[in-house]
């Protein structure tokens, strides 16, 4: 098995936001995850670590995030963009 | 030689979501497609039989998935269907389709299946959409990369479907050494579990512990109780695994995928339109309103005819076949029965024909991120928005419509909700009662009061919905996370091969499924209906035809009187009177609750069975059967029975009222449960006898 030291929690890393802060239009590459519990499910969906993320727009009443990645585009919940660890 | 057949002819079709799987699937079966529930779950099981050379092969169609960690009960049923063969050490032939405009994301899934040992033929879709998109695929690299053989195929022409069957057909496809080596699997616990489930692959024995007690395999007890399971961290193990092979499939993957020239820009407008905050809202409204106009005009004529096409076959053999209680059973139990079934043929084929083509489209995704946040917060996911607003056509299509949602238990708080939305079942019954409450004529700022009335019981149908999906999602507990994270696939031109096939497979599966159930409760119900205490019976007889002698009844009427009469002294008239003293305090009266009683086989046989107490002869006539209520008097007060109070406790009762045996019939097969449609008829009947309770004792 890997060596739990091999796979970075960046939770020392300081300049880092979550996704949930970007806006309509920016973009940032991924630095990792705020809860493990989902990282499985990112992976799948190719949201990984050091890819880029596009935030295209939001749906009505402060609803879902449309987000262009580079293994496709993705209707996500803010809650789930908080989970997101990026810098811009 | 006969295992060696069956060996060969079964085949597992996999592959993500939107990898075209079940375009190519339909290809292959065409009609011979088979649908049954898998075991204990209400995940669909695919299979259909494909003949190649002369030989036949039975293809399962399992359920699209990212991988083998599952996060919901369809993607359950892929891990475990292949535990199952690793387990009984009986391999077969895994066809994964590879979605060529995602290719290292689909590689996930299929170097998890190589790994657990299976024999695997990679089939690549979706090329053309990899090119639109602006991605050339080295496909000779591609397959000295993979090790495995590699078919291109296209889903949408059938091209390439000759080419897999071949070498599916020429068996020996050998096994690949796997992706990743076994040996970084090997613990203790995953050990542990390989023995004790009696797993052929050490890969098999970890994705089974990732679910960490949550399987039919292994119960959580017995998982705990194993050596060091307490230490085995089932998230770090996935995620770990995932990475890796992700990392690995990177590496295989250089130079197979090429990026050539600009991306496609038109359709990203377009998409940039159809996901707007106000004009994607304002195209999804009026397509929501498109698709409950369609199922309810285009279906209302087709019912009709079929309406009309059982009258006459009853009456023609009635004509026919001498009159005996077989004859009354044949046509006025189970012809009605079959009626019963089929009249919701053209909604449900409308609204499954309607919804497949946006969802082939990609559209129903958009629709999805558009109306999630209104419906999360109800309690429900983006997709419920579909049933509730078809509910208003039917709730039958509707409940069956669930199936999209993932998550079982928002998907069973649509199902608990959507019969309050106003189908078009009450409508003749509002109809009816609303002209006690207002005359035609009255208005309101200009606006008939009827009109406004009508409106009112719509909008409390949605709102009981809503209001009740809020309270429900606060009771139910679920182990399963809500989550959105949906894919919004790239636009594709609807298939119309598999709008016909779905359209198909729900109308077979809801006559022979939920028909089942409503035959038999339509036959009780005439029985019920038809026979009472042979005595009173008999007495109807002779009351009837006495007070014809003495000229209390007219001749004309004898007939209608005498249906009247026979109604009043069956079983059902039994139970209208026996619920009396129950529906009283409603303001109801024995001959309402006989329709409420017949109501069950359908909302608006509440008219037809008026029109039968009321002797009206035939149930055609609104204006004679509300002229026939008007002068309904209470026998002792004088006083007219349908008062404005009375009337509208009854239209409360059926805007609360599950009054209807398909919605039960269809709720008890998509939840595979007696329990919940029986606990949705209790409370919704008890909501209904609350809000009538009020509305007479407040008002009257």
């Amino acid at each position: 098995m890997v060596s739990l030291s091999s796979i970075p929690y960046p939770f020392f890393v300081n300049d880092m936001k979550k996704a949930s802060e970007l806006t309509s239009g920016m973009s940032a590459s991924v630095l990792g995850w705020s809860d493990d519990a989902e990282v499985g499910r990112f992976l799948e969906l190719g949201i990984l670590k050091g890819s880029r993320i596009e935030i295209l727009r939001s749906a009505p009443f402060r609803g879902a995030t449309y987000v262009k990645t580079e293994h496709g585009n993705y209707a996500l919940r803010e809650e789930e963009l908080a989970q997101i660890l990026i810098s811009i | 030689m006969s295992a060696e057949k069956s060996r060969q002819s079964q085949i597992f079709l996999a592959g993500t979501p939107n990898s075209g799987k079940t375009s190519i699937f339909n290809r292959l079966t065409g009609l011979r497609q088979k649908v049954a529930n898998y075991p204990g779950v209400t995940v669909e099981r695919h299979s259909g039989i494909t003949q190649f050379q002369g030989k036949d092969y039975l293809i399962h169609d399992l359920p699209g998935c990212y991988s083998l960690y599952p996060v919901s009960a369809d993607e359950r049923v892929v891990l475990d269907s292949f535990l199952a063969q690793s387990r009984e050490k009986k391999k077969e032939l895994v066809v994964l389709v590879l979605n060529a405009s995602q290719l290292q994301r689909s590689l996930l899934l299929l170097s998890q299946i190589v790994d657990l040992g299976f024999p695997v033929i990679a089939a690549l879709n979706m090329v053309d959409t990899a090119e639109d998109e602006s991605k050339q695929i080295n496909m000779e690299r591609l397959k000295t990369m993979l090790e495995i053989p590699l078919v291109r195929i296209n889903g949408r022409t059938g091209e390439g479907l000759d080419e897999l069957m071949n070498l599916i057909s020429t068996g020996d496809i050998s096994l690949r050494s796997p992706f990743i080596s076994h040996s970084h699997y090997d613990s203790v616990t995953t050990r542990d579990v390989q023995e004790q489930v009696g797993l052929d692959n050490i890969y098999a024995a970890s994705l089974l512990a990732c679910q960490h007690g949550k399987s039919v395999y292994i119960g959580t007890r017995q998982f705990l109780a194993m050596k060091e399971a307490g230490i085995f961290h089932p998230i770090r193990a996935e995620v770990e695994d995932k990475q890796e092979r992700i990392v690995a499939l990177k590496n295989l993957l250089k130079g197979v995928e090429e990026r050539v020239g600009q991306e496609r820009r038109l359709i990203d407008k377009v998409d940039a339109v159809l996901t707007h905050k106000l004009w994607g809202s304002i195209i999804f409204l009026a397509v929501l309103f498109l698709l409950f106009q369609l199922v309810f005009a285009w279906a209302t004529p087709l019912m009709e005819t079929i309406d009309g096409a059982f009258a006459w076959i009853g009456e023609s053999l009635s004509k026919v076949l001498p009159e005996s209680a077989l004859r009354d059973l044949l046509i006025d139990g189970i012809l009605t029965g079959i009626g019963g079934i089929v009249i919701f043929i053209p909604q449900i084929a409308l609204l499954f024909g309607l919804v497949a083509i946006l969802e082939e489209s990609g559209y129903m995704s958009r629709a999805v991120y558009l109306s999630d946040k209104l419906m999360n917060k109800a309690g429900l996911n983006g997709r419920s928005i579909v049933s509730l607003i078809s509910g208003v056509a039917c709730a039958v299509p509707a409940i069956m419509a669930t199936r999209t949602i993932g998550n079982w238990k928002e998907r069973l708080i649509t199902i608990l909700v959507t019969p309050f939305i106003t189908c078009s079942a009450r409508l003749p019954v509002y109809l009816i009662l609303i002209a006690f409450i207002v005359p035609a004529e009255a208005r309101f700022l200009g606006f008939s009061m009827q009109g406004i009335i009508m409106f009112g019981l719509y909008m409390l149908g949605a709102l009981t919905a809503l209001v009740s999906a809020y309270f429900l999602s606060r009771i139910i507990k679920t182990k399963e996370s809500s989550f959105l994270m949906l894919e919004l696939p790239a636009y594709q031109k609807p298939q119309f091969r598999n709008v016909l096939l779905t359209v198909y497979e729900k109308c077979k599966v809801f006559v022979f499924e939920a028909g089942k159930v409503i035959l038999v409760i339509s036959v009780i119900l005439w029985a019920l209906s038809s026979y009472g205490p042979r005595a009173d019976m008999a007495a109807v007889d002779i009351v009837v035809q006495q007070e014809v002698d003495a000229g209390i009844i007219n001749f004309d009427e004898q007939e209608n009187e005498l249906a009247a009469r026979k109604l009043e002294a069956s079983y059902v008239g039994q139970m209208g009177k026996f619920m009396e003293p129950v529906i009283a305090p409603l303001g109801f009266d024995w001959k309402m609750g006989i329709a409420l009683v017949t109501s069950f086989a359908a909302r608006e046989v509440f008219v037809s069975t008026m029109a039968t107490i009321y002797a009206a002869g035939s149930a055609d006539d609104d204006g004679r059967i509300i002229s026939l209520l008007r002068n309904e008097k209470d026998r002792i007060t004088g006083e007219p029975v349908y008062t404005p109070v009375r009337s509208l406790s009854l239209l409360l009762f059926y805007v609360f009222a599950l009054q209807c045996m398909s919605t039960l019939a269809v709720v008890k097969r998509e939840t595979n449960s007696w329990l919940i449609p029986i606990a949705q008829f209790i409370a919704m009947t008890g909501m209904a006898y609350l809000a009538s309770l009020f509305v007479f004792q407040a008002f009257s």
